[in-house]
C-alpha cells in the first residue's frame, strides 16, 4: 500500500461497502445492478454490481496498513498504522456519533518512530488494538493498545508531548500501550488466535511466536522464514497460514514443531494470502505482477492425530480481469465473494465458483450440487419436437403406442410424431412389405413371403437375366424411350417402393393422386414423368401453381417442359442442362436431369441424394437393365448402410444386411426403439437371434423399466412373443425387482 | 427448454456428489459435512430428504445406487479411507410416519490406506459387484457372492494403476460381445507426462482385469470420467474431465481379426474437445440414451453437449452454477439459459467456438 499500490477491505458488518486504501480512503458503496441500469457515476464491478464512491478521507498520510474495527458500531471506524509507526483511529463520512466522536482522531504513539507493518484488532475485546512494528534497537515490536484509554499526565509529561507532537488536540494522543511484547525483534505480520483473548501470533523476524498476555515474559516460538501474512483459519482455529517469498507453510498449532504442509512454491513473491470466510479450508492467494488469484481448496477436516497421509489439496486459479491485481478482499457472508483492486484502482467483484457435482435422471432432468445447494433443471413439455433428444422422443413414443400398430404399420411413423422422414419411409416399407407378405401367402403359401421382408436387393438379384428392354411410347406425344419390361420381380419392386398398388395393374395412377392430395406436387410430377406421361406432369404442376401452399413457379417450369424437344442440340436442351442445377427443389432438378440426359445414363436422377431412395429405386427398376439395376442396388445398399439411413431398410429388408444397417442407425441415434420394433416386424427367427438385435431388444427393455413403464414393457413383451416364440417375455424380471420390495 | 430451480439442500458443507437410483425417483446426495441424505420425489414432482446421516469420519466423495434387483442399496465413499455400503430397512412405522426411512450400514470397506476417491457398482449383469479407487492408485473390485447378505463382500481383484486415483467408470454395456471393462482417472497433477485415463478389461481366460487401453493424448489432471450408456450401440462413448471437455470412442476390432485371448483391441477416436470452461473440467454425466453430455468446470456454469447426425458435438445449453442465466456478453456468446434449445447451438456455429474437433 506504501502510495502505488491500493489495498482493498469489505467493511466487517455493512456488507455492501468497501475502502479502497492507497494514499487516501475512498469508501465505497456496492449496488445490484441486475434489475435496474448503471447509475451516472458509478462504477461497473461485474455484470451485475457496481460500485458508486460515498466519502473520501485523506486525513491520514504515510499509510502502512489499515485495519477495519470489528464491533457493530461505529460502522466506520479505521484504524491506520503509518510509516512513523503512529496508529491514527479515523472514520469515513460517518455521522459523528457522539459517543464514539472521542475516537476520532485519536493517535497511538510508540517510543520511537518506526513503520507500522501491521496492525490486527483482538475478535473477543473490541477495544484492543494490536500493532506491529520495525525493530528499533532494543525497542518492543509488538505494541498492544486499549483505544478507549485515557491519556494519562502522570506517565507521559505534558510537555514532551506537546514539545514532539505540537498537536492542538493533546488529549487525543496515547502513548502507553496496554502491553509491549517482542523486545529487541521486528514484527512483519499479526493475529489473534479466537479461541482465546489473549493469545496473539506474530511473524517475527525470524520465527512465529504465540504470545500470551496472561503471561508476557513467555512465548511459544518456531524458527522460520514465513514470517508474513501470518493468517488463521476461520473454520479451523489450529490451522495457520503464512508465507515467504513464494511459498505459503500452513500450520497446525497443536504441533507447531515444523509446517504440516507447504503449498507448491510460485516463481514470484506473493503478497496476499487470505482464508475463505464463508466456505472451510479455501485459501486465496496473490503474487506480485499477476493478474491471477490461485486457490487452495484443502477438502477435509484436520485430524489432531499424526496423519501421515496428504490432505487432498485441489489447485484452481481464476483471472477476475486483464490487469495485474494490487490486492483482493473476500466478502464476509456471501459465498465465495471477492472484490480485487488494480493499481490503477479499477475494481472487479467476482465470485468463486465451487466445484460443481451433477446427474442425469432417467427422465431427461439434471440435479447439480453447487457449494451446498441443490439444483434441478427439468424439461419443460412443450417444446419444438424437433429439437428433442432421442430419449425424450423415445419416451414420448412409448407412450403414444409407437411400434405396436401391427395392422396398419404406416400409422406408426404417425405414432412416432409425423416428423421424421426416415421414419416415414421405414414405417410405409415395412407396411408394403407387410402387405404384400399376406398378399403372397394367400396366392401361393410360403412362397415368396420370405423374399418380400428380404427387401429389393434380394428382389432384384433373383430375376436376374430375365428382363428385356424395349421402346415405348410417351403417352400424348410423339416420342419414344426405352423403358425395361416389367417381369413379377420388378413389379414386386415397384409395389414396395409404392409407386403402384398390388395386383397386377400396372397404374401409377392412385399413386400420383396421393401425392397431389398431399401437396407433393414436384414428386408427383416426376413420378409422371418418369412414367412417360408428360402431359399428366404438367397438368399436375399447374395445378399446384393455382393450389393455395402451392408455388406460381410451378406454371413457369410447366412451360419450360412443354417445351421439351428430343432433339441433341437444341436450345432448350442447353438451357435446360444448366439451369436445372439452379434448382433448389430436387424432383424438379431430377425432372430435367431425365429429360436432357443421354438414353441409359440416367446418373443425373440416381444420384441426386435429396430425392427419396424408393423413388430413385422405382426409376432404376424401369430404366435400367439387370446388370445396371443390380450394380445401383448394391451401391445404394452399400451406401444407406454406412449411413443407417433407414430408407436403405427398403432394399435390405429384414435381413443380416438390414441389421448392418440398423446397426449403424442405432450406433448414429441411439434409437434402439425403432431398431427393436422394426425387426420386430417380420424378420425371420435367425435375424431375431442376431446377437445384436438381442441386445437392441435387452437395451430397450431396460429404458421401459427405468421409466416404469411397466405396462409398456408387458405389451412389448407380448408383441415380441408373437414373432419370436423363443423369446421368454412375462416375470424373470418383475420377480427379481420385486425381490426386497416385499 | 430447461428452467432450473434450487433445492433446499440443508448441507452443512460442501456437497460433493449427487446420484440418481435407476428410476431417478431417488437421489442421494453426500458432503463434506461427513453426511449422506436420500431424497425421494413426490407425486408433485418435489424432492424430499427421507434419510440424512452421519456415514463416515472424514468428507464423503462420492455416492452411488446399486440396481434396484439388488434392493435399496447405497455406497459411499470418503477420506477416512473407507467405503461404506448402507442398505434401507422398510417397516419401521414410527420412521414411515414422519416420511422418514432407516438405512443401516452393511460393511465397511477397509483396504485402502488412503482417501478413497470413487465407488461404483458394476453394471446389473455382472451382478452385486462394487469397484473403488483411491488415492494410492489402486482400484479394488469386491463381490457379494450372495446378494441377500449384504455384509459379505469378498475383495476379488486389486488393480494398480501408478497414479492416484480420482475417478472410474464401468462400462455400462451388457452385450456379450463386450468384455467387462472398467476406466480409471488419475488426477495426479506432478508435472510428468504420464496417461491420466488406463482402460481395465476383464479377461476370461486369466481371470484377471488387464490394462486394454491408455488414453494417451490425456496427459493433464482428470476429475472425472464417464462410459456413455451404450444403448445398443456398436462401440463405446467415453468422456473425460480434464482441462476441457473429451469424448472418446472406443470401437472394439473384431475379435476374429485379433488373436483371440488377448485383451480386446480398440479403434480410439477423439470426437470432440471443448475448452469453453475456460480451465478445469470437474464433472461430466450422460443422459440415459448417452446422446446428451452435460459437463461443469471452473466457470461456474453447466454446459450441454449434443451430436448432430454428423457426429458433430455441440454446445447445446448453458446454465450457471446458481441456476442464474448466463447474460449475453460474458460467456462466449452463449445468450439463453434455455438447455436444449437450438439458440446457443446457432451461435456457436456462427463463433465457431465450440465445434469439436475430429482427429484421431
Amino acid at each position: 500500500m506504501s502510495g502505488t499500490k491500493p489495498d482493498i477491505l469489505w467493511a466487517p458488518h455493512q456488507v455492501d461497502r468497501f475502502v479502497v486504501c492507497d494514499s487516501e480512503l475512498s469508501l465505497y458503496h456496492v449496488e445490484s445492478t441486475v434489475n435496474s441500469e448503471l447509475k451516472a457515476g458509478s462504477l461497473r464491478l461485474s455484470e451485475d454490481s457496481a460500485a458508486t464512491l460515498l466519502s473520501i478521507n485523506s486525513d491520514t498520510p504515510y499509510m502502512k496498513c489499515v485495519a477495519w474495527y470489528l464491533n457493530y458500531d461505529p460502522e466506520c471506524l479505521l484504524a491506520v498504522g503509518q510509516a512513523n509507526g503512529r496508529v491514527v483511529l479515523t472514520s469515513l463520512g460517518q455521522d459523528h456519533n457522539s459517543k464514539f466522536k472521542d475516537l476520532i482522531g485519536k493517535e497511538f504513539v510508540p517510543k520511537h518512530a518506526r513503520q507500522c507493518n501491521t496492525l490486527a484488532w483482538n475478535p473477543l475485546d473490541s477495544n484492543w488494538l494490536a500493532a506491529g512494528l520495525d525493530k528499533h534497537r532494543a525497542d518492543f515490536s509488538v505494541l498492544i493498545w486499549d483505544i478507549c484509554s485515557k491519556y494519562t499526565p502522570d506517565i507521559v509529561p505534558m510537555e514532551k508531548v506537546r514539545l514532539s507532537a505540537g498537536e492542538t488536540e493533546t488529549s487525543l494522543l496515547v502513548t502507553k500501550p496496554l502491553y509491549e511484547l517482542g523486545q529487541n525483534d521486528a514484527c512483519l505480520s499479526l493475529c489473534w488466535l479466537p479461541r482465546d483473548q489473549k493469545l496473539l501470533l506474530a511473524g517475527m523476524h525470524r520465527n512465529l511466536a504465540i504470545f500470551d498476555l496472561r503471561n508476557t515474559s513467555q512465548k511459544m516460538f518456531v524458527n522460520t522464514k514465513a514470517v508474513q501474512g501470518v493468517t488463521v483459519d476461520p473454520y479451523f482455529h489450529d490451522r495457520v497460514a503464512s508465507f515467504y517469498e513464494g511459498q505459503v507453510a500452513i500450520w497446525d498449532l497443536r504441533k507447531f514443531e515444523k509446517p504440516v504442509l507447504t503449498l507448491t512454491e510460485q516463481p514470484k513473491p506473493l503478497t496476499k494470502v487470505a482464508w475463505c470466510p464463508t466456505r472451510t479450508g479455501l485459501l486465496a492467494t496473490l503474487t506480485r505482477d499477476s493478474n491471477i488469484i490461485r486457490l487452495y481448496d484443502m477438502q477435509h477436516t484436520p485430524t489432531p492425530i499424526g496423519d501421515e497421509t496428504e490432505p487432498t489439496i485441489i489447485e484452481r486459479s481464476v483471472q477476475p480481469c486483464d490487469n495485474y491485481i494490487a490486492s483482493f478482499a473476500w466478502h464476509p457472508t456471501s459465498q465465495n465473494r471477492m472484490i480485487v483492486v488494480t493499481p490503477n484502482r479499477t475494481m472487479s467483484d467476482f465470485t468463486v465458483f465451487e466445484r460443481i457435482s451433477l446427474a442425469w435422471s432417467p427422465i431427461t432432468s439434471l440435479m447439480w450440487a453447487c457449494g451446498r445447494h441443490l439444483y434441478e433443471c427439468a424439461e419443460e413439455e412443450n417444446d419444438n419436437s424437433l429439437e428433442k433428444d432421442i430419449a425424450t422422443k423415445m419416451r414420448l413414443r412409448a407412450l403414444s403406442r409407437y411400434g405396436l400398430d401391427t395392422e396398419q404399420v404406416w400409422r406408426n411413423y404417425i405414432l412416432a410424431g409425423n416428423e421424421d422422414p426416415q421414419l416415414k419411409s421405414l414405417w410405409y416399407t415395412l407396411h408394403f412389405m407387410k402387405q404384400y407378405t399376406e398378399d403372397m401367402d394367400q396366392k401361393s403359401p410360403g412362397n415368396k413371403g420370405s423374399l418380400v421382408y428380404a427387401g429389393i436387393k434380394s428382389i432384384v438379384k433373383s430375376s436376374l437375366g430375365m428382363v428385356e428392354s424395349s421402346r415405348h411410347n410417351w403417352s400424348g406425344l410423339d416420342k419414344q424411350a426405352d423403358i425395361q419390361n416389367l417381369n413379377e420381380e420388378r413389379i414386386l419392386a415397384l409395389q414396395l417402393c409404392g409407386w403402384i398398388k398390388k395386383g397386377t395393374d400396372v397404374d401409377v395412377g392412385p399413386f400420383l393422386n396421393s401425392l397431389v392430395q398431399e401437396g407433393e406436387w414436384e414428386r408427383a410430377a416426376a413420378v409422371a414423368l418418369f412414367n412417360l406421361d408428360i402431359r399428366r406432369a404438367i397438368q399436375i404442376l399447374n395445378e399446384g401453381a393455382s393450389s393455395e401452399k402451392g408455388d406460381l413457379n410451378l406454371n413457369v417450369v410447366a412451360m419450360a417442359l412443354s417445351g421439351y424437344t428430343d432433339e441433341k442440340n437444341s436450345l432448350w436442351r442447353e438451357m435446360c442442362s444448366t439451369l436445372r442445377l439452379q434448382l433448389n427443389n430436387p424432383y424438379l432438378c431430377v425432372m430435367f436431369a431425365f429429360l436432357t440426359s443421354e438414353t441409359g445414363s440416367y446418373d443425373g436422377v440416381l444420384y441426386e441424394n435429396r430425392v427419396a431412395v424408393r423413388d430413385r429405386v422405382a426409376f432404376a427398376c424401369k430404366f435400367l437393365s439387370d446388370a445396371q439395376l443390380n450394380r445401383y442396388i448394391e451401391k445404394l445398399t452399400n451406401e444407406m448402410k454406412e449411413a443407417g439411413n433407414l430408407e436403405g431398410i427398403l432394399l435390405t429388408g429384414l435381413t443380416k444386411d438390414g441389421v448392418d444397417l440398423m446397426e449403424s442407425y442405432v450406433d448414429r441415434t441411439g434409437d434402439v426403439q425403432t431398431a427393436s420394433y422394426c425387426m420386430l416386424q417380420g424378420s425371420p427367427l435367425d435375424v431375431l437371434k442376431d446377437e445384436r438385435v438381442q441386445y437392441w431388444i435387452e437395451n430397450y427393455r431396460n429404458l421401459l423399466d427405468a421409466w416404469r413403464f411397466w405396462h409398456k414393457r408387458a405389451e412389448f413383451d407380448i408383441h415380441r412373443s408373437k414373432l419370436d416364440p423363443s423369446s421368454k417375455p412375462l416375470a424373470q424380471v418383475d420377480l427379481n425387482q420385486t425381490k426386497k420390495w416385499i | 427448454m430447461f428452467v432450473a430451480r434450487s433445492i433446499a439442500a440443508d448441507h452443512k458443507d460442501l456437497i460433493h456428489d449427487v446420484s440418481f437410483d435407476f428410476h431417478g425417483r431417488r437421489m442421494a446426495t453426500c458432503s463434506s459435512d461427513q453426511s449422506v441424505k436420500v431424497w425421494d420425489k413426490s407425486e408433485s414432482g418435489d424432492w424430499h430428504c427421507t434419510a440424512s446421516w452421519k456415514t463416515h469420519s472424514g468428507s464423503v466423495w462420492r455416492v452411488t445406487w446399486a440396481h434396484p434387483e439388488f434392493g435399496q442399496v447405497l455406497a459411499s465413499c470418503s477420506f477416512d479411507r473407507t467405503a461404506a455400503v448402507w442398505e434401507e430397512i422398510v417397516g419401521e412405522s414410527n420412521d414411515k410416519l414422519r416420511g422418514q426411512s432407516h438405512w443401516v450400514k452393511r460393511t465397511t470397506l477397509v483396504d485402502s490406506r488412503t482417501s478413497v476417491t470413487d465407488v461404483k457398482f458394476a453394471p446389473k449383469h455382472m451382478g452385486l459387484m462394487l469397484a473403488t479407487c483411491s488415492a494410492d492408485g489402486i482400484v479394488r473390485i469386491y463381490e457379494a457372492p450372495d446378494v441377500m447378505n449384504l455384509s459379505q463382500w469378498s475383495l476379488q481383484h486389486e488393480i494398480s494403476c501408478k497414479l492416484s486415483c480420482s475417478c472410474i467408470s464401468w462400462n455400462p454395456s451388457s452385450s456379450r460381445a463386450h468384455s467387462p471393462m472398467i476406466a480409471v482417472g488419475s488426477d495426479d497433477s506432478s508435472p510428468n507426462a504420464m496417461a491420466k485415463v488406463q482402460i481395465f478389461e476383464y479377461n476370461e481366460n486369466t481371470r484377471k482385469y488387464a490394462k486394454a487401453e491408455t488414453l494417451m493424448t490425456v496427459t493433464d489432471p482428470v476429475h472425472d470420467i464417464a462410459f456413455a450408456p451404450n444403448l445398443g450401440r456398436s462401440f463405446h462413448i467415453l468422456a473425460v474431465a480434464t482441462k476441457d471437455v473429451r469424448i472418446f470412442t472406443l470401437k472394439p476390432v473384431r475379435k476374429e481379426l485379433t488373436s483371440s485371448g488377448g485383451p480386446t483391441k480398440f479403434e480410439i477416436h477423439i470426437v470432440a474437445q471443448f475448452d469453453n470452461h475456460n480451465s478445469q473440467v470437474w464433472r461430466v454425466s450422460w443422459n440415459i440414451t448417452g446422446t446428451v453430455l452435460a459437463s461443469s468446470g471452473d466457470d461456474g456454469c453447466v454446459r450441454l453437449w449434443k451430436a448432430n447426425y454428423m457426429d458433430n458435438w455441440k454446445c447445446t445449453g448453458i446454465l450457471k452454477g446458481n441456476g442464474s442465466p448466463v447474460s449475453g456478453n460474458s460467456q462466449q456468446g452463449n445468450s439463453t439459459p434455455s438447455l436444449g434449445s437450438n439458440i446457443p447451438n446457432l451461435q456457436n456455429s456462427l463463433n465457431g467456438s465450440s465445434s469439436g474437433r475430429k482427429h484421431s
